[in-house]
C-alpha cells in the first residue's frame, strides 16, 4: 500500500470520525485507561519525599486539572513531578533512577513499587474523555506477573470519577484489560482497551509470565497487544516511554492476528498518523511526530493514544444492524532531547553557514587576485 | 628601438670597444704578474677576458630568451622558472659611462650612465640583445634609465615601494611580482609553473649555498682570496648561468678549503681586515679593492648589491603552493634589501655591525659614487651609528673614471696605517 | 624531515590518545590545557575550561569551603601543565588545532591558495580572546550567585564556552557520536548558543580550510596559556642582530605573528598567539638567529646549513666550514 493511499485512509477515518461525533451523539467513541494519579500506600508508601507528595497534593484534581492547564497533556504530569530541565540529554533520562539514588535511604519495596491505578475513559481520542459513574459497568480486569488473574470493579471516586486500582505488588508485568459494551439503536458497541504495566518491587515467587486467560466471555474480542520489550533492569524506563522510542503493537480479533487492519496514532494537538499491520497483525508506531513541534521543550509528558475500529453488518435475531468493534491505547510519552533537539536545523545552518561564508571568501580572493594589467 | 647609426655614434661606439678591451687588458696584465692565486679563479678570468677577447661569448650560448636585470630586487628564479636567461646590466665602466654622459646631468650616478652607454652603444652586444629589461623603479637614476632605455630595448619597470615595512608596501609589491611573472610568461611562452618554480628556487638555493660557503671562507682569519677576486667571483653571477656559476664557485671552493687546511693565504694575516659597503662596485671598476689590497689592507667583505649582498638572502618556500612562493620570492627580494633607496636604515646598520663582528673586521670603507644620493644621503647618521659602536671608517668618493686613483691611494694608505696603529696599540700581533 | 611533518605525527598521536585513550581506560586528567573535549566519550583526558567553569558556577560559600581543596588542586595540575608545556599545547596536542592543521593540509593537496589576515583586521580582533575568557568566568559566576546585584542567570547558561566551542559538535564525530550537531529549541538561551555553536562551526570548517589556525587566534585557551610565555620552560628566543627582517619567519608562521620578523630588541618571542610550533626557526636562513630552548638550553636553532639542507641545497662539505659566529679569536 502505498503512502498515499495510507495518508487517504487516514484522513478518511478522521472525516468520519468528525462525522460519527457530529451526527451520532450518542457513539460512546472510544475506551481507554489513563493512569491514574499514584494510590498513596499506607505505611510504606511514598514516604521519602515531602516536596513531591505536597506537589501531588497541590495538583490533586488529577485529570480535568492537568487537562485544562496543559492542554490536552494528561495527568501523567501529575504522577512525576516535573523536573527542572536538565541541561544534558543523558541526565534527562538517568534523572529519575539518580534522583532516588541521592536521596536518603528507604524502604526499597515501597520507594519502587506502582501500584496500577487507573481512571477509565470514554470519548473519541486525542479529544477529553469523559468518566462518569456510567462507566462503573466497565468488566475489568488484571492479570499479574504470577499469573494470577483477578477481576476489578471500577470505584467510583472524588470528582466522580470512575477508576480501577490494584495494589500490585510483585515485580513484573501486569496486564489490565476493560471492555464495555454499549448499545445505540441498532448498533452494538464493544469498546476494547488493554495496557501493560510494569512494576518494580518483590520477585515474584515463580516467574511465570502467564497466558492471556480469557476472562471475558464476549466473541467479538478485539485485542491491541502493546509488544514493547521488556526493560530489565532499566528502571528509569519501567513506567516510561520516551519520545523517539518505538511502539509496537499487535491486533488480535479473537485470538487470530488481524492483518490490514489501520491502527491510528494520535496526540492531544491533533497530530496522527495511521498505519496498517501487516499480515501477523503487527504494527509499529515510532513515538515523535513527524514535524517539530514545540510541546517538547515544555518538557511534560504528552499522551499519546492509539485507536484502532472494526465496523461490521450484523444480522442478528435481538435486531442489531451493525457491531462496532474499538480497541484503544493511552501511552504516556515522556520528552527526550529529540524533542527539543533538532539535527536536521544543526547541520542546516552548519551547511549553510560553511556555504555562505565560503563563497563570500572565494569572492574576496578573487578580487584580491585578479590579473593585473 | 630605431636607431639611426650615425657616423659619429659609429666613432663612439668603436672608441668604446677599444677602451674597454685596453682596460680590460690593463686589469688582467696585473692580474696576470700575482702570484698564489687560485686556480679555480681561471673560468672567471675567461668570462672577463671576452669583455675585451669577444664580447659576443660572454653570455652562454643558449637559445634562450634573455632578460635584463637591473639591481636586486628583481627575483632571478621567476627569469629561470619562465625559461629565460638573466642578465643583470649593471655596469662599471669609466669608458661607457663617458659614452653616455650626454643623456645625464653632471653629477649622476656612473653606474646608470654606463649602462646607457652600453646600451646606446651597443658596444657589448648583450646589451641590446636582451629580449626584455626589467628594471625597479629603485633609486631616481633607475627610474629615468627606462625611458631611456625604452628606446633600444623593450623596458619593464617594476614598482618598488620605497617604505617597505608597511602591509600596502608588500602587497604592492606582491601585485607587482605578479605582473613581471606575466610579463615573462608572455615573453617567453612558458607558463610559469609551480614545478619550474620549484626547480628554479632550489638552483638558485644551490648558487646561494656555495656563495654562503664562500663567504664563510672568506671569514676564516687567513685571508684565503682577495677582495677583488671575490668581487670577481660576485660580478660573475651577472652573466654566467647560475648552473655553471654554481660550478665554477665550488671548484673554488675546494680549492679555498685545501689552502685553508695547508694555511695558504694570499694576504699576510698582519693586512688590517677591511669592509667595503656602499654603491656598487662592478667590472671593470675594481678601482677601490685593488688600491685597498694594494695599499696593505685585506678587504675581508663588503656590504655590496654588486657582491656580498647579491646571493645572500634565501628565499624559503613556506607552502607548497605557487602563490605562496611567489610571495617568498617577492618577499625575499624586498624584505632583506638594505638598499638605502628604502627608508629603514636600521637594517643595513645591524648588517654591518654583524658582519664587523663575524668576520672581525677592523675598517670600514663607505664607498660612494659621485651622484649616488640614497648612499650619501644615508652615510651621515650611519657614520655616527658605527662610531658609536667603535668602528674606524673612511668615506670615498669618486666615480669609475681612474683620475683621482692617486689621491684616493694616498687616503687609503694613511688609513691603513692608522689601522695597523690601532691594532697596535690594543696589543694586537702582526 | 620538516618539523612541519613531525609536527602533524606528534599531533596525531595526541590526538588519537586524547580522543580514543580511554578505551584503554588511559586518562591524564581533567585539568589538561588543550581542546580535548568532554563530551568526546573515550577521551584520555579533557580540557580544562569544563571543570573550571563548573567550578566557578557554584556559589562562593561552596566554591570557597566545601570545594576549596579539590578546586586548587584541580588550578594547581593546570599550573604544572603550563609551566611544563605551555604554548606547546597549541602546537602539538590540541586536537582542535590539529584538525585545523588537517584541513590546510587538505588545502594544500588541492591546491587551493589559502588567505592571510590583513594587518589591522588581525589586530582588530586580538581582543576577541580576553573577551571570552572574561565570560566564561564571569556567566557561570552569574549562575552560582547573584553578580553586582543581578539576578541569577539560569541554568542553560552553564559551561557557556562549551556550548560554543567548535569542538563539542566536532571532536565527539570521531567517536562516532554525532549527536552535538543539533539546534536546541528548548530555551531562548540555548538556541542562541545552539546556533551560534553551530554557526561558529561552519565557520571553523570554512575558515580552517582557507586561513591557516583561523580559530585559534579566538581561542580563549591560549589567552590562558599566555600566562606562562615568560615562565614555561620551553621558550623561543631571537638574537635580533643576525636577523635580517626577511619575513620567512613571518609567512610561515601558521598565527601569522609579524612581532616574529619586525622586532628586533626584544628577546623573548613567545607572543601571545605563539603556539610554539618552531616553524618559524625551520624557515630561518640566518645562524643562531632564532632558538627553542628548554630551561634556557637551545634545542633547536636556526642555521643556514639547515635551511638548506630542509630545502634540498648544497650542504657544506665538512663541518669545519661552519660559518664563525663570535670572534672568540678575534685579533
Amino acid at each position: 500500500m502505498t503512502k498515499r493511499t495510507r495518508y487517504i485512509t487516514g484522513l478518511m477515518i478522521f472525516l468520519f470520525c468528525l462525522l460519527f461525533t457530529r451526527q451520532a451523539g450518542a457513539d460512546p467513541g472510544y475506551l481507554w485507561l489513563e493512569p491514574g494519579p499514584q494510590m498513596s500506600r499506607a505505611g510504606g508508601g511514598d514516604t521519602g519525599g515531602k516536596s513531591r507528595a505536597e506537589h501531588r497534593n497541590s495538583s490533586s484534581s488529577p485529570a480535568a486539572a492537568s487537562r485544562q492547564a496543559t492542554g490536552h497533556d494528561v495527568a501523567g504530569s501529575t504522577t512525576h513531578a516535573p523536573e527542572a530541565p536538565t541541561e544534558r540529554k543523558a541526565s534527562a533520562q538517568a534523572d529519575p533512577a539518580k534522583k532516588d539514588e541521592k536521596k536518603p535511604p528507604r524502604e526499597k519495596r515501597a520507594a519502587m513499587s506502582h501500584p496500577a491505578h487507573y481512571t477509565l475513559m470514554l470519548g473519541w481520542p486525542p479529544g477529553p474523555g469523559k468518566s462518569d459513574e456510567s462507566l462503573l459497568a466497565v468488566k475489568a480486569a488484571i492479570i499479574r506477573p504470577d499469573g494470577s488473574t483477578q477481576k476489578l470493579s471500577p470505584g467510583l471516586e472524588t470528582p466522580d470519577v470512575a477508576r480501577i486500582r490494584d495494589a500490585a505488588l510483585i515485580q513484573g508485568r501486569y496486564l489490565i484489560s476493560a471492555s464495555l459494551r454499549q448499545t445505540q439503536g441498532t448498533t452494538r458497541y464493544r469498546l476494547y482497551t488493554q495496557t501493560v504495566m510494569r512494576n518494580t518491587g518483590e520477585k515474584p515467587k515463580g516467574d511465570v509470565l502467564p497466558d492471556q486467560t480469557d476472562f471475558e466471555t464476549d466473541k467479538a474480542r478485539l485485542v491491541m497487544e502493546d509488544l514493547s520489550p521488556d526493560p530489565g533492569k532499566n528502571f528509569a524506563r519501567v513506567h516510561r516511554k520516551y519520545t523517539g522510542d518505538k511502539l509496537p503493537l499487535r491486533m488480535h480479533l479473537n485470538e487470530l492476528p488481524l492483518a490490514g487492519q489501520p491502527v491510528t496514532l494520535a496526540t492531544a494537538s491533533g497530530w496522527r498518523q495511521t498505519l496498517q499491520t501487516d499480515e501477523k497483525g503487527e504494527v509499529t508506531f515510532a513515538l515523535i511526530k513527524e514535524s517539530f513541534h514545540d510541546e517538547g521543550t515544555k518538557k511534560r509528558p504528552v499522551t499519546y493514544f492509539v485507536t484502532s475500529e472494526i465496523r461490521k453488518p450484523l444480522n442478528s435475531q435481538d435486531g442489531y444492524r451493525e457491531e462496532v468493534l474499538r480497541a484503544a491505547l493511552a501511552i504516556m510519552v515522556y520528552p527526550s532531547p529529540l524533542d527539543w533537539e533538532s539535527r536536521s536545523a544543526g547541520i542546516y545552518v552548519l551547511v549553510l553557514v560553511m556555504a555562505a561564508v565560503g563563497v563570500a571568501t572565494a569572492i574576496r580572493r578573487r578580487q584580491r587576485r585578479r590579473p593585473c594589467a | 628601438m630605431i636607431q639611426i647609426q650615425t657616423d659619429r655614434d659609429q666613432k663612439l661606439t668603436r672608441r668604446l670597444k677599444l677602451h674597454l678591451a685596453m682596460s680590460v687588458r690593463e686589469i688582467f696584465d696585473a692580474i696576470a704578474l700575482e702570484q698564489n692565486r687560485p686556480v679555480a679563479m681561471r673560468p672567471f678570468d675567461a668570462l672577463f677576458m671576452n669583455f675585451a677577447e669577444a664580447p659576443d661569448d660572454i653570455l652562454p650560448a643558449k637559445p634562450v630568451k634573455k632578460v635584463g636585470l637591473y639591481c636586486m630586487t628583481v627575483p632571478e628564479e621567476i627569469v629561470y622558472a619562465a625559461g629565460a636567461l638573466p642578465v643583470r646590466l649593471c655596469a662599471g665602466s669609466a669608458d661607457a659611462a663617458e659614452a653616455g654622459e650626454a643623456l645625464f646631468p653632471d653629477v649622476s650616478c656612473p653606474m646608470v650612465k654606463s649602462a646607457a652607454g652600453f646600451t646606446r652603444t651597443g658596444a657589448l652586444p648583450f646589451y641590446r640583445q636582451c629580449d626584455l629589461v626589467v628594471i625597479p623603479a629603485t633609486c631616481d637614476w633607475k627610474v629615468k634609465l627606462g625611458d631611456i632605455l625604452s628606446r633600444h630595448v623593450p623596458v619593464l619597470m617594476l614598482n618598488v615601494p620605497k617604505h617597505k615595512t608597511t602591509e600596502t608596501a608588500r602587497l604592492f609589491w606582491y601585485d607587482e611580482i605578479r605582473r613581471l611573472c606575466r610579463a615573462l610568461e608572455k615573453l617567453t611562452q612558458t607558463r610559469i609553473t609551480r614545478a619550474r618554480l620549484r626547480a628554479s628556487i632550489s638552483l638558485i638555493h644551490a648558487a646561494q649555498a656555495e656563495f654562503r660557503r664562500f663567504q664563510d671562507l672568506r671569514a676564516d682569519d687567513l685571508c684565503l682570496i682577495s677582495g677583488r677576486d671575490a668581487a670577481e667571483v660576485a660580478n660573475a653571477w651577472f652573466y654566467m648561468d647560475a648552473a655553471s656559476w654554481t660550478g665554477h664557485v665550488r671548484r673554488l671552493n675546494e680549492e679555498l678549503h685545501k689552502r685553508k687546511q695547508s694555511g695558504l693565504g694570499v694576504i699576510p694575516k698582519s693586512a688590517p681586515r677591511v669592509l667595503l659597503t656602499g654603491s656598487p662596485v662592478i667590472f671593470p671598476n675594481w678601482k677601490i679593492p685593488s688600491l685597498i689590497e694594494n695599499s696593505g689592507g685585506a678587504l675581508v667583505c663588503d656590504e655590496l648589491c654588486s657582491s656580498g649582498r647579491l646571493l645572500w638572502d634565501m628565499a624559503c618556500v613556506d607552502e607548497p603552493l605557487f602563490d605562496d612562493m611567489l610571495d617568498a620570492l617577492a618577499d625575499r627580494s624586498l624584505m632583506p634589501c638594505t638598499c638605502p633607496v628604502f627608508t629603514d636604515a636600521n637594517d643595513r646598520r645591524v648588517k654591518l655591525l654583524r658582519m664587523i663582528r663575524d668576520y672581525r673586521v677592523e675598517g670600514v670603507v663607505h664607498h660612494v659614487l659621485k651622484g649616488c644620493h640614497p648612499y650619501d644621503m644615508e652615510l651621515r647618521p650611519l657614520e655616527a651609528e658605527l662610531a658609536a659602536a667603535g668602528v674606524s671608517q673612511l668615506k670615498i668618493e669618486t666615480d669609475y673614471s681612474p683620475e683621482d686613483t692617486e689621491p684616493l691611494r694616498t687616503r687609503i694608505e694613511a688609513f691603513i696605517e692608522t689601522l695597523k696603529g690601532r691594532r697596535l696599540k690594543s696589543g694586537g700581533s702582526f | 624531515m620538516r618539523i612541519d611533518r613531525i609536527r602533524l605525527v606528534v599531533q596525531a598521536l595526541f590526538f588519537i590518545f586524547l580522543i580514543y585513550g580511554g578505551i584503554l581506560g588511559f586518562s591524564i586528567g581533567n585539568a589538561v590545557p588543550t581542546m580535548a573535549c568532554i563530551y568526546a566519550e573515550d577521551r584520555g583526558g579533557s580540557c580544562f575550561l569544563y571543570p573550571f567553569q563548573r567550578f566557578m558556577s557554584l556559589p562562593w560559600s561552596t566554591l570557597l569551603a566545601a570545594t576549596i581543596v579539590p578546586f586548587l588542586i584541580y588550578l594547581g595540575t593546570f599550573f604544572l601543565w603550563g609551566v611544563v608545556f605551555g604554548k606547546a599545547f597549541c602546537g602539538w596536542i590540541c586536537p582542535l588545532g590539529f584538525l585545523q592543521d588537517l584541513l590546510t593540509k587538505a588545502r594544500h593537496l588541492l591546491g587551493i591558495d589559502g588567505a592571510r589576515f590583513r594587518w589591522a583586521s588581525r589586530e582588530r580582533f586580538q581582543w576577541v580572546k580576553y573577551a571570552l575568557l572574561a565570560l566564561l568566568i564571569l556567566i557561570p559566576m552569574g549562575i552560582g550567585s547573584s553578580l553586582a546585584g543581578l539576578p541569577k542567570l539560569s541554568g542553560d547558561w552553564a559551561v557557556p564556552f562549551c556550548q560554543i566551542c567548535p569542538g563539542k559538535p566536532l571532536l565527539p564525530l570521531f567517536s562516532g557520536d554525532i549527536s552535538h550537531l543539533i539546534i536546541d529549541f528548548s530555551s531562548p538561551v540555548k538556541l542562541a548558543m545552539s546556533g551560534l555553536l553551530m554557526g561558529l562551526t561552519g565557520l571553523f570548517l570554512v575558515g580552517g580550510f582557507v586561513k591557516r589556525r583561523w580559530f585559534c587566534l579566538y581561542c580563549p585557551m591560549a589567552a590562558l596559556l599566555s600566562l606562562f610565555d615568560r615562565i614555561g620552560l620551553i621558550g623561543l628566543k631571537k638574537k635580533g642582530d643576525t636577523c635580517t627582517r626577511c619575513g620567512n619567519c613571518y609567512r610561515a608562521c601558521p598565527m601569522e605573528i609579524r612581532e616574529i620578523a619586525d622586532i628586533r630588541d626584544r628577546k623573548h618571542m613567545v607572543t601571545q598567539d605563539c603556539m610554539l610550533c618552531m616553524r618559524c626557526i625551520e624557515v630561518c636562513p640566518e645562524n643562531k638567529a632564532l632558538s627553542a630552548t628548554f630551561l634556557g638550553f637551545p634545542v633547536f636553532t636556526a642555521s643556514a646549513d639547515g635551511f638548506l639542507k630542509r630545502h634540498g641545497g648544497q650542504p657544506p662539505l665538512t663541518q669545519e666550514d661552519l660559518p664563525h659566529d663570535t670572534d672568540s679569536n678575534g685579533s
